[in-house]
C-alpha cells in the first residue's frame, strides 16, 4: 500500500499537478484575498471595511472552487490512469488487493487538498498577517472541521468521476459531471423549498423523485452545510451519514470496476 | 514430455467467455504442469489472449473452472509467484525503467539486495537505459521492458503473450536462451504466439486453438513425429476444419 501511495505521489508530482496547484491556488487565493483587503462595503450609507474576520470565510469559498477543480482533475485524469486500456493489464497483475487502489487515490487526493488549504492559509497570512489567523473568530478547530467535511464531500465526487471516467471515458465525464452538479444544486434548492411546502406521497411520481433525491449525495445542500460547519462546526447528521455512505459505496464500486479491467473503456478519450 | 505425475501449475476446465453476444472462447480446457513450456497457438482471434486473461482473473468466468498455482482465484499470493508479459501494454510513462522495476520488485517479496542485483542484471541484459523516462522509449525498448518485468523475482510461472512482437533477431535468440535457463530451474512457461517455428524451439507441449475452441493438445515431439513440424500440424488441423 505504501509503495503504491509513493508511486502515485510520484505520478502526481511528475505530471506537474503539484506545481499547477501551487501556481493556480496561489493566484486565486492571493489575488482574491488582496482584492478583499482593499474592499469597502457601503450598505445604506454605512461604510465598512472587510477585515480578516470576514475575509477568512470568503477565502474558504475561494478555496472551495480550487479544491473542486483539484478533485475533478484528479478523479477524471489521474486516478484512472493505471486502469485504462492496455495499461490496466500490467496494473491488474500487481500482487496486491485491488481495494487498495481506491484507498491510495483517496489518500493522494487528501494530500493535494491539504496543499491547497495550506496555500489558502499562507496567502491569508501574507495579506492579513499570520497573527490574525489566531485572533479571529474562525478557530483552528473550525478550520479542521471545515477541511474534514469538505474533503469527505470532494472525495465522493473524485471517486464518482474516476468511476465514470473508467466506464464512460474522460470527455463524457467532464460534461456529465458538470451537468450532474448543476442539476443537483438546482434540485437542492427546490428540495429546501419543499421542506416547508406540501408533503408528497411516496407513491406519486413527485414523491418518488423527492425520496430518491434524499438518498443521493446531498450535493444541493453542500453550500448550506459548508456555511454551517464554518460558522459553528455542525453538519446535519443525516447529510453526514449520506456522504459517508456514498464514500464507502464509490470505494466499493471502484474496487469492483478494477477487479475486471477488460471491461474498462480502452480509449484515452 | 507430458507427465501426468507432475504437479498442475494451472488448469482451465470447460471455460467459456463471451463479449456481449459473441463467444470468445467456448468450453476451453487445457493444463500446464510444473516444468512444462506450453505453447498456445492459433490464428488471430482464436481465443489465445482471452484464455490468458481468463486465467489471470481479468475476465469474469461465467462457466467452467480455473485453477492457478493451487488457488481457484488469481489472488495477490498467486500473482506474486507469476510473471506476465501482455501482448500490448503500456508501462507508466512517467517512470524510468529502473524506477518501474524497483516499484514492481517491492511486491515480489525479495530481499532488497537480491532484487537490486536482479534489476541491474535485467537492465543490462535487456539493453535498457535505466535512467531514461519510459515515455521516451521506442516501441522495441518498451517491449523489452515488459519482458524484463515478467522475469522479475523468481516466478514459478511465466506467461508470455506474443513476446516476439517488436524484438530484433538477436533479442529473440537471447530470450529463447533465457526461457530455457528458467525452465531448467523449474519455472513453468505459457507461451502464446503465432510464430510456430519459435514455439517448436522453446516449448515442450502445444495447445492449438481455433475459433475459440481447443482443437488439439499434444507434445511438440509427437507433433513433429506425426506431421514433420508444428507448422504443418497447424496447417493440417486448421486447414482441415
Amino acid at each position: 500500500m505504501w509503495a503504491l501511495f509513493q508511486e502515485n505521489c510520484r505520478y502526481v508530482f511528475r505530471s506537474r499537478m503539484v506545481i499547477m496547484i501551487l501556481v493556480f491556488s496561489t493566484l486565486v487565493h492571493y489575488s482574491g484575498l488582496k482584492l478583499l483587503n482593499h474592499l469597502t462595503l457601503s450598505i445604506q450609507n454605512v461604510v465598512s471595511v472587510v477585515g480578516p474576520n470576514e475575509a477568512i470565510y470568503a477565502a474558504h469559498f475561494l478555496q472551495l472552487f480550487t479544491s473542486l477543480s483539484i478533485a475533478a482533475v484528479f478523479g477524471i485524469w489521474m486516478a484512472p490512469y493505471a486502469h485504462r486500456g492496455e495499461r490496466s493489464l500490467l496494473t491488474h497483475v500487481l500482487p496486491l488487493s485491488k481495494v487498495k487502489f481506491s484507498f491510495c487515490y483517496v489518500l493522494c487526493c487528501v494530500v493535494l487538498l491539504l496543499i491547497n488549504e495550506l496555500v489558502l492559509l499562507g496567502s491569508f497570512g501574507v495579506v492579513f498577517g499570520f497573527s490574525s489567523l489566531a485572533k479571529g473568530s474562525f478557530s483552528l478547530i473550525l478550520a479542521v472541521k471545515t477541511f474534514a467535511f469538505q474533503t469527505l464531500c470532494l472525495e465522493v465526487l473524485m471517486l464518482a468521476l474516476a468511476l465514470s471516467s473508467l466506464i464512460l471515458g474522460q470527455v463524457t465525464t467532464v460534461f456529465l459531471g458538470g451537468s450532474s452538479l448543476f442539476i443537483m444544486q438546482v434540485l437542492g434548492t427546490f428540495a429546501r423549498f419543499f421542506k416547508q411546502g406540501p408533503e408528497f406521497s411516496l407513491l406519486s411520481p413527485k414523491g418518488l423523485l423527492v425520496f430518491i433525491y434524499h438518498k443521493l449525495p446531498p450535493v444541493g445542500d453542500f453550500i448550506f452545510d459548508f456555511m454551517g460547519v464554518m460558522k459553528n462546526g455542525i453538519v446535519p447528521v443525516e447529510h453526514l451519514i449520506l456522504w459517508m455512505f456514498w464514500f464507502i459505496a464509490f470505494n466499493l464500486l471502484f474496487w469492483f470496476k478494477v477487479r475486471y479491467p477488460i471491461q474498462a473503456r480502452s480509449t484515452e478519450a | 514430455m507430458t507427465n501426468n505425475d507432475f504437479e498442475s501449475v494451472f488448469k482451465l476446465k470447460n471455460v467459456s467467455i463471451a463479449y456481449g453476444f459473441s463467444k470468445a472462447i467456448d468450453s476451453v480446457s487445457f493444463e500446464l504442469k510444473k516444468g512444462q513450456a506450453l505453447g498456445l497457438i492459433g490464428a488471430n482471434g482464436a481465443g489465445k489472449t482471452t484464455s490468458i486473461k481468463a486465467l489471470l482473473g481479468m475476465l469474469r468466468v461465467k462457466s467452467g473452472e480455473v485453477s492457478i498455482l493451487g488457488s481457484s482465484k488469481c489472488n495477490p499470493q498467486v500473482l506474486r509467484k507469476l510473471g506476465f508479459a501482455p501482448e500490448e501494454a503500456s508501462p507508466p510513462e512517467y517512470l524510468t525503467a529502473k524506477e518501474y522495476l524497483q516499484f514492481l520488485a517491492k511486491f515480489k517479496k525479495q530481499d532488497t539486495l537480491s532484487s537490486h542485483q536482479q534489476i541491474e542484471e535485467f537492465l543490462s541484459w535487456f539493453e535498457l537505459d535505466p535512467n531514461k523516462l519510459i515515455r521516451k522509449y521506442s516501441k522495441g525498448m518498451r517491449r523489452r521492458l515488459i519482458l524484463a518485468q515478467a522475469f522479475l523475482g523468481k516466478p514459478e510461472l511465466i506467461i508470455l503473450d506474443e513476446p516476439l512482437n517488436g524484438l530484433d533477431p538477436l533479442m529473440i535468440q537471447k530470450l529463447r536462451d533465457k526461457l530455457k535457463a528458467y525452465r531448467s530451474q523449474g519455472t513453468s512457461i505459457l507461451y502464446s504466439s503465432h510464430i510456430l517455428s519459435e514455439l517448436e524451439n522453446t516449448c515442450t507441449d502445444v495447445v492449438m486453438m481455433h475459433r475459440g475452441s481447443v482443437i488439439m493438445s499434444d507434445s511438440v515431439d509427437n507433433l513433429v513425429r506425426q506431421f514433420g513440424s508444428v507448422e504443418k500440424a497447424f496447417a493440417t488441423k486448421v486447414g482441415g476444419t
